[in-house]
């Protein structure tokens, strides 16, 4: 017998399963939440990532009021999940056009499928990008809001990811404060 | 624990084309969409607010 090319595709493991997310804008008011929030797809290997990057638009492309998500195994992108509930996230704002947000975007996925986002994979849950006529957001979502080593440790890194300078400021918001009405950074690097 | 710098990543890039395990065009469809309705709703808010 001949054996085909697919018998000897070998697929690189990832450390974990990775779902990506994806918010539609609300286009009418009959929509609600549960409608707009929906997984994309999910994937173990680097050729599935490489596959679906290459497949799926970039943020640029997106509509205002859109967000990317992408998160371990099932944890859902809501801070209500018990994984993300005790948790925080690392986040900064981009201020004006950003023509290199994709590429930013890219080395965050990247950083964090590639498990190089921190030492271990205890703390990272997952990485969303946030499309608004504001600007774009970044935010890497940990397991944990008191874990300064570590969290200083992330934010650190997750600075270098998105090529910030010394006076950028990244700011680390528990997901308990997503409530109030001008939640105040925990940390701020 | 597996883990790849992202130069390795980078290495692994296929060339070519894959196929994708959900309908990529059907996604792609759904953000145009919003985006033509997005268009329209500012076009309008245009109109009304000179
Ligand atoms: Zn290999
Ligand atoms: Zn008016």
């Amino acid at each position: 017998t001949v054996l085909s090319d697919k018998d000897f595709q070998l697929k690189h493991p990832l450390n974990t399963k990775w779902t990506l997310w994806y918010t539609k804008p609300p286009v009418d008011k009959s929509e609600s939440w549960s409608d707009l929030l929906r997984p994309v797809t999910s994937f173990k290997t680097v050729e599935e990532f490489w596959a679906i990057h290459n497949a799926i638009p970039k943020p640029r492309y997106l509509p205002f009021k859109s967000d990317y998500h992408l998160f371990r195994e099932d944890i859902r992108p809501e801070w209500e999940d018990p994984t993300n509930a005790q948790g925080g996230k690392w986040t900064y704002q981009f201020k004006g056009k950003t023509p290199e947000i994709d590429d930013l975007w890219m080395r965050s996925l990247l950083a964090v499928i590639g498990e190089t986002i921190d030492e271990d994979d205890s703390e990272i849950n997952g990485v969303v990008t946030n499309v608004r006529k504001n600007g774009y957001k970044i935010a890497i979502w940990t397991k944990s809001a008191d874990n300064k080593e570590a969290l200083t440790r992330i934010g650190s890194k997750f600075k270098t990811v998105l090529k910030l300078g010394e006076e950028a400021q990244l700011e680390f918001f528990p997901h308990s404060t997503a409530s109030e009405k001008h939640p105040q950074p925990s940390l701020v690097l | 624990m597996i883990r790849y710098t992202e130069e390795e990543l980078f290495q692994l890039k296929p060339v070519s084309d894959l196929p994708v395990n959900f309908d990529a065009e059907e996604f792609r469809a759904i953000i145009d969409k919003v985006k033509e309705i997005q268009e329209l709703q500012e076009e309008e808010y245009q109109q009304f607010h000179r």
